[in-house]
C-alpha cells in the first residue's frame, strides 16, 4: 500500500498545480484558486525532499509514458519547485494592472506544473509535451505585459519556440526510431549507438539551446528577462534550467560516448556564448537584462562542462551527475539576487547586502566541484581554466555593484506594488540557504537526509590548483564589482546620456563597438509571421507566385475548368495506359 | 436475416428516417425537429458503439442485397469502417446540436435538417459500403445531399458555389465511374478485401490497373481536395458554419480520404500498389497538396477561406500515410481520419460563434476577441496547437505516427515535409492567436449579439468544448484501449501482419 500511495505521489506532485488552474474557470472560486498558486509548489517540494527513489508507469498516456523520482529528478524537481514557490509568492499581489490576475495566474499553473513534468518525465515524449506546454505558457506570461518590449520579447520567445519544438521533434523521432521506444533509458542508447554524433548533437544544441539561450537562438532570452516581472524571472530560470540543461542531462550518455570533435565545437560555442553575454552584460545596466546576461553566461557554463565530457569521457559521469547540483545551486542563487536587486536602503540594508553577497559568491564558486575533475592537469592549461565560470563571476561583480543603482526597470514593473521588504529578504534567505546546503553538501560529499545520498558527489582534494582557481573566481568577483564601482559614475552605455563625461575620442569608439554589440545583440527579426511566413516560404509569399496562385484559382474554380480537367486526367489515364 | 445483419441497415435508418420525416414537417414544428434529430443522432451512436464492441469481440455484421446478376449491393462494418462510422455518428451528434443552435430562428430549417440528416446517412454508408459499387452509389448520394447545404443561404454566391461544387462533384464521380466499370470488366469482382484483390491479374493489365488507380485517385481527390481539384473547398465556405463543420470534419472530405484509403488498402492492396510504383507519385502529390495548402492558408484574411485551406492540407496527411505504405505510417494516416475530425470541426464552431455572436468573419477583426469570448478561443487554441503538432493534442500523435513511418519505410523526405508544414500550420494559427489573447480588443464588435453573462447560446458553445476536449483526451491517452490510435493499430496490423 506504501509503494502505492509512494507512486501515486509522484502524480499527485505533478498534477497538483492543474486543480487550482481547473479552478479558474469557476468563477466562484477564482479568488481561492489564486490563493493557492503561491502554496502549489509544496507537494512538489516535499516529494523531492523525502520521498525515496521510485518510478510510475503511464502506459495509457501519451504513447506510453513514465515519471521517475531518481537523482536527477530529485535536483530538478527540488530547484523547480523552489524557484516556484518564490514566483507564486511574488505572482499574487504583482502583476500588471490592466490584466485580471485569473489569467496571469492560470499561465503560471500550467508553466508550473509543466516545469514538475519535465523534471519527473522519464520518457522523451512527456519530456517535449511539457516542454512546450511550459514554453508556450512562459510566451503568455511575458506577453501579459503589454508593453513593446514584452511584445518584442513574446515575439522572439514564440519564433524559436516554434523552431526548437521542430527541431527536438526530429530528434526525438529519429532517436525513438533508432531505440525502438521513447524511454529516456532507450533514447540514450540509441545515442550512444548513433553513426552521426554531429547531427544527433547539433539537433540537441540547437533544439535545446533556445530554451538555455545559446549563443546564435537566444534572441529572446535578454528581453525576456528586461519585460518580464521578477516574479516571471524567478520562474525563467526554473523554464531554462528544466526544459534545456535537463535535456542534455537526460539525452546524452556522458561517460559512454567519446565525442571529441563535437566537443571542440561545444567548446567554441560555450566561449562564443559566454564572451557575448559578457560583452553584453558589461554594457547593460538594465539589472533584468544583466540577470540575463549572467544566465547565459551560466548556459556557456554548463556546456563547457558537458564539451568536456565528450572529450574525456572517463570523466563523462561524474560531470552528468554534478550538473544538476550545479544548476540547483546557480538557480537559488541567481533567484535570490533578483530578490534583492533593488534594496540597497533602509531598513537591514547591510543584512540584505551581506545576502546578496553570499548568493554571488554561491554562484561563482557553483563549479569548484566541477573544476575539481581537472584537478590533475596543468595549472594553467587554458581549457582548463574555465573561462566561462571567470566571466560569470565578473558578471556577478557587476550585478553587485548595481544593486540599488538606478536602471531601466520598464514602467509596468516599476510602479506596481511589490512584495514587502522584509518578506523578499527572508524568501532571499531561504534560497540562499538552500545554495549554500547545496554547496556545502557537494564540498563535504554528504547529503542532508538519506533520499538524497544517491545523488553523486565528487570528494574535493584541495589541492593548490584548486585554491588557485578558487582564488581566480573570487578575484574576478571583485573585479567585475570594483571594476563597476569604478566606473558607475560613466553613464551606462544603455542610458541615452551615455556619451556624457566620456571624452570624444572614447566617446567615437565606444560608439562604433557599441553599435556593432547593437547589431549582434538586437537582430532585427521581423514580426513573427513574417519572420516564420515569408521567410520560410519566401518563393511562396513573393508577389509573382501569389499572382499566379490567384491566377490559378480563379481558373480553377469555373465549372468548366473543373469539367475540362477531370475529362483531361481521363485522357492522360487512358494515354498512359496505352503508352504502357 | 440474423440481429446481427440488420444493425447495419438500422445505422443507415438511424438517420434516413428522421431525414426523411423532418422535410415533411412545418417551420414552426421546432421541438419535434429537435426531437427527431436528436433521437436520430443519439441511436445511431448507440448502434455503432454495439457494433464497435461486437467488431472488437470478433463478431461480424454484414447485409446484402443483389442489385444485378453477380452484382451486389452489401454493407459490412469491418474495423475500417467502424473508425469512420464512431467519427462520423459522434461527430453528428456534436454538430447536430451546433446547428439546432446556430440556425434558430433562421428560415428553411427543415429543409437544412433534411439534407443534413441525408447527408449523414450517405456518409455511413460510405463507411459501411463493403463493395466499390455500394461505395458510388452512396459517395453520389453524398454530393447531392450535400448540394442543397452549400446552397442554402440561397444568394448568387452560393449558388455559383453550388455549381462549382457540382462540377467538381460529379465529374469525380464520372471518372469513379469509369475506373469501377474498367476494374470489373478485368476482375470480374468488386468487393473490398483486406491487401486487395487485383494483384492476382496477369501482368499484362498492370498498365491498365495503373489507369484504373489514376481515374479511381482523381475521382475521389476531388472530395479529399488533392491539388489541382480542390478549388471547390474553399468557395463552398459560404454555406452556414454546421455544414462547414459538416463537409470539412465529417463527410466530405472524409469520405474521399477514406475512399482513397479503401482504394489503395482494399482494391489494390498497399504492397501490390508499392510494385504497381504509384504509391510514390501519391505521396509526393499528398506532400504538395499539404504545402500548397498551408501556404495559401497565410494569405487568407477570410477567417473561414483560411480554415478551408487548412483542410486542403490537413486532409492530404491522411493519404500520405496511406501512401508512405509501411504499417506505423499507416497507423498515422488512419488516426488523422480521426483527429482531423476533432480539430477542424472545433474551428470551424469557434469561427461560427464569432460569426454569429460578433459579426466577425476575418482574422484581423479578432484582435482581443478572447476577452471577450474566452472559452471559445480555448477551444480554437487547443484545436489551433493540435493542428501545428504540438504536444498533447491529436495532431501530434498523427506527426509522430508519419515520422517514424516515414523512417521505417526509408523516405525521409517526408520528415522535412511535416517539420515544413508544422511551420506553416503556426504560421497561420499562432497570429491568430495571439490577436485574439493579447491585443487590445476594438471599442465595438461589427455585429454583436447579447448573450447577457455569457459569451454566445449554450447550444453554440458546449460542442466545441466538447470536441476541443476530445482531441486533448484523444492525444493526451492515445494509448488507451479503443482510442482512435489504438483501434487504427488494430487496423494497421490486419492489413500488414495477420496472414
Amino acid at each position: 500500500v506504501s509503494a502505492v500511495l509512494l507512486q501515486s505521489a509522484l502524480l499527485v506532485a505533478l498534477v497538483w498545480p492543474f486543480v487550482p488552474a481547473s479552478m479558474l474557470a469557476v468563477r466562484a472560486v477564482r479568488p481561492l484558486a489564486i490563493a493557492l498558486l503561491p502554496w502549489s509548489p509544496l507537494p512538489a517540494l516535499a516529494l523531492a525532499l523525502l520521498a525515496p527513489d521510485q518510478a510510475l508507469e503511464l502506459p495509457e498516456t501519451l504513447l506510453g509514458s513514465g515519471l521517475i523520482l531518481d537523482a536527477t529528478a530529485r535536483v530538478f524537481l527540488a530547484a523547480n519547485a523552489l524557484l516556484w514557490l518564490a514566483a507564486g509568492w511574488l505572482m499574487v499581489g504583482r502583476r500588471p494592472m490592466d490584466v485580471p490576475e485569473w489569467r496571469s495566474a492560470i499561465l503560471a499553473l500550467i508553466a508550473m506544473g509543466s516545469g514538475f513534468a519535465l523534471a519527473l518525465a522519464n520518457d522523451g515524449l512527456l519530456w517535449f509535451a511539457a516542454g512546450t506546454l511550459a514554453g508556450y505558457a512562459f510566451y503568455g506570461l511575458i506577453l501579459q505585459g503589454s508593453t513593446r518590449p514584452a511584445r518584442m520579447a513574446g515575439r522572439r520567445l514564440v519564433i524559436l519556440l516554434v523552431l526548437s519544438d521542430l527541431l527536438l521533434f526530429e530528434l526525438f523521432l529519429i532517436l525513438a526510431h533508432a531505440a525502438g521506444g521513447t524511454s529516456f533509458d532507450a533514447l540514450r542508447g540509441a545515442v550512444a549507438a548513433t553513426d552521426s554524433p554531429t547531427f544527433v548533437l547539433s539537433l540537441m544544441t540547437l533544439g535545446f539551446g533556445v530554451k538555455v539561450g545559446v549563443l546564435g537562438v537566444h534572441f529572446w532570452l535578454l528581453p525576456s528577462f528586461q519585460a518580464g516581472t521578477p516574479a516571471v524571472r524567478v520562474a525563467l530560470i526554473a523554464f531554462v534550467s528544466a526544459a534545456g540543461l535537463l535535456g542534455w542531462v537526460r539525452l546524452l550518455p556522458l561517460g559512454e560516448i567519446a565525442w571529441p570533435a563535437a566537443g571542440l565545437a561545444l567548446h567554441w560555442l560555450a566561449l562564443a556564448t559566454t564572451g557575448y553575454a559578457l560583452v553584453l552584460g558589461m554594457l547593460k545596466s538594465e539589472r533584468g537584462a544583466l540577470v540575463g546576461s549572467i544566465l547565459m553566461a551560466l548556459t556557456g557554463q554548463w556546456l563547457w562542462a558537458i564539451a568536456g565530457a565528450l572529450q574525456r569521457p572517463e570523466l563523462g559521469a561524474a560531470v552528468g551527475d554534478q550538473l544538476p547540483m550545479l544548476a540547483l545551486q546557480a538557480g537559488a542563487g541567481l533567484a535570490a539576487l533578483m530578490l534583492l536587486e533593488d534594496m540597497d536602503t533602509g531598513r537591514l540594508a547591510r543584512l540584505r547586502g551581506v545576502i546578496a553577497w553570499l548568493a554571488a559568491v554561491l554562484i561563482a564558486l557553483a563549479p569548484m566541484p566541477l573544476l575539481g575533475f581537472w584537478v590533475d592537469d596543468s595549472l594553467v592549461a587554458p581549457e582548463r581554466l574555465w573561462w566561462p565560470s571567470i566571466a560569470v563571476a565578473l558578471l556577478l561583480g557587476r550585478f553587485l555593484a548595481r544593486i540599488g543603482a538606478p536602471g531601466l526597470t520598464s514602467p509596468d514593473v516599476a510602479g506596481k506594488a511589490f512584495r514587502s521588504i522584509g518578506g523578499r529578504t527572508i524568501l532571499a534567505s531561504c534560497l540562499v540557504i538552500t545554495s549554500l546546503v547545496a554547496a556545502l553538501t557537494e564540498l563535504i560529499a554528504d547529503m542532508p537526509t538519506d533520499v538524497w545520498s544517491p545523488i553523486q558527489t565528487v570528494t574535493v582534494e584541495w589541492s593548490a590548483a584548486f585554491l588557485l582557481w578558487m582564488a581566480s573566481l573570487s578575484a574576478a568577483l571583485l573585479i567585475g564589482w570594483a571594476g563597476s564601482l569604478l566606473l558607475r559614475d560613466l553613464p551606462a552605455l544603455d542610458t541615452p546620456d551615455w556619451s556624457i563625461g566620456a571624452s570624444r575620442a572614447l566617446r567615437e569608439r565606444i560608439r562604433a563597438l557599441r553599435g556593432y554589440l547593437h547589431r549582434l545583440a538586437r537582430i532585427q527579426l521581423p514580426g513573427w509571421r513574417d519572420a516564420i511566413a515569408d521567410g520560410l516560404a519566401a518563393i511562396a509569399s513573393g508577389p509573382r507566385f501569389r499572382a499566379r496562385a490567384l491566377q490559378a484559382e480563379t481558373i480553377l474554380v469555373r465549372w468548366a475548368s473543373a469539367l475540362v480537367m477531370l475529362i483531361l486526367i481521363g485522357v492522360t489515364a487512358v494515354g498512359l495506359g496505352v503508352g504502357r | 436475416m440474423t440481429f446481427e445483419a440488420w444493425i447495419p441497415l438500422l445505422v443507415l435508418c438511424s438517420s434516413l428516417v428522421p431525414g426523411l420525416l423532418i422535410f415533411a414537417l412545418d417551420e414552426s414544428r421546432v421541438r419535434l425537429r429537435t426531437t427527431l434529430n436528436l433521437a436520430g443522432a443519439l441511436t445511431k451512436l448507440a448502434l455503432v458503439g454495439l457494433m464497435l464492441w461486437g467488431v472488437a469481440h470478433g463478431h461480424a455484421y454484414e447485409v446484402r442485397f443483389t442489385f444485378l446478376p453477380g452484382l451486389d449491393l452489401a454493407l459490412r462494418a469491418g474495423p475500417l469502417a467502424l473508425l469512420f462510422l464512431v467519427l462520423s455518428s459522434l461527430l453528428w451528434l456534436v454538430t447536430t446540436i451546433y446547428a439546432i443552435g446556430y440556425l434558430e430562428g433562421s428560415p428553411h430549417r427543415s429543409r437544412f435538417f433534411g439534407f443534413f440528416s441525408l447527408c449523414v446517412t450517405a456518409t455511413v454508408g460510405v463507411a459501411m459500403a463493403a463493395d466499390m459499387l455500394t461505395f458510388l452509389l452512396f459517395y453520389e448520394m453524398l454530393t447531392l445531399a450535400t448540394y442543397p447545404l452549400v446552397v442554402h443561404r440561397g444568394t448568387e454566391v452560393a449558388r455559383r458555389a453550388g455549381q462549382v461544387y457540382l462540377a467538381y462533384t460529379i465529374g469525380g464521380g464520372a471518372l469513379m465511374l469509369l475506373g469501377i466499370v474498367w476494374l470489373y470488366t478485368l476482375t470480374g469482382t468488386l468487393e473490398f478485401t483486406p491487401r486487395g484483390f487485383v494483384s492476382d491479374l496477369d501482368p499484362s493489365h498492370h498498365p491498365a490497373l495503373i489507369v484504373i488507380f489514376v481515374f479511381l485517385i482523381a475521382g475521389l481527390g476531388v472530395k479529399a481536395a488533392l491539388i489541382p481539384l480542390h478549388a471547390w473547398l474553399p468557395m463552398a465556405m459560404v454555406a452556414p458554419a454546421p455544414v462547414s463543420a459538416l463537409l470539412h470534419a465529417v463527410a466530405v472530405v472524409k469520405a474521399g480520404a477514406f475512399g482513397i484509403v479503401r482504394v489503395v488498402y482494399e482494391v489494390f492492396g498497399v504492397e501490390f500498389a508499392a510494385v504497381l510504383g504509384v504509391t510514390l507519385p501519391l505521396a509526393i502529390l499528398a506532400a504538395a497538396t499539404i504545402l500548397y495548402g498551408s501556404l495559401r492558408a497565410i494569405f487568407q484574411d477570410d477567417l473561414k477561406r483560411r480554415l478551408a485551406f487548412s483542410t486542403v492540407s490537413q486532409v492530404s496527411y491522411i493519404i500520405l500515410g496511406v501512401a508512405i505504405a509501411s504499417p506505423i505510417a499507416t497507423i498515422g494516416g488512419l488516426v488523422h481520419l480521426v483527429h482531423q475530425g476533432l480539430m477542424k470541426i472545433t474551428l470551424f464552431f469557434c469561427a461560427g460563434n464569432l460569426a454569429e455572436t460578433l459579426g466577425i468573419h476575418k482574422v484581423s477583426e479578432m484582435n482581443g476577441v478572447g476577452r471577450r469570448m474566452p472559452w471559445t478561443m480555448v477551444a480554437f487554441t487547443i484545436a489551433a496547437f493540435g493542428m501545428i503538432g504540438a504536444p498533447p493534442v491529436a495532431g501530434f500523435v498523427t506527426k509522430w505516427y508519419l515520422g517514424l513511418g516515414a523512417l521505417d519505410a526509408g523516405q525521409h523526405w517526408v520528415l522535412v515535409v511535416l517539420a515544413a508544414s508544422s511551420l506553416l500550420n503556426a504560421a497561420y494559427f499562432l497570429p491568430i492567436l495571439h490577436a485574439a489573447w493579447f491585443r487590445e480588443p476594438p471599442s465595438t464588435w461589427p455585429e454583436e449579439r447579447d448573450f447577457g453573462r455569457r459569451e454566445t447560446a449554450r447550444a453554440l458553445l458546449w460542442p466545441p468544448l466538447v470536441t476541443a476536449l476530445a482531441a486533448v483526451l484523444a492525444g493526451l491517452f492515445a494509448a488507451l484501449p479503443f482510442s482512435p490510435l489504438e483501434w487504427a493499430s488494430f487496423i494497421a496490423e490486419q492489413e500488414f501482419t495477420r496472414p
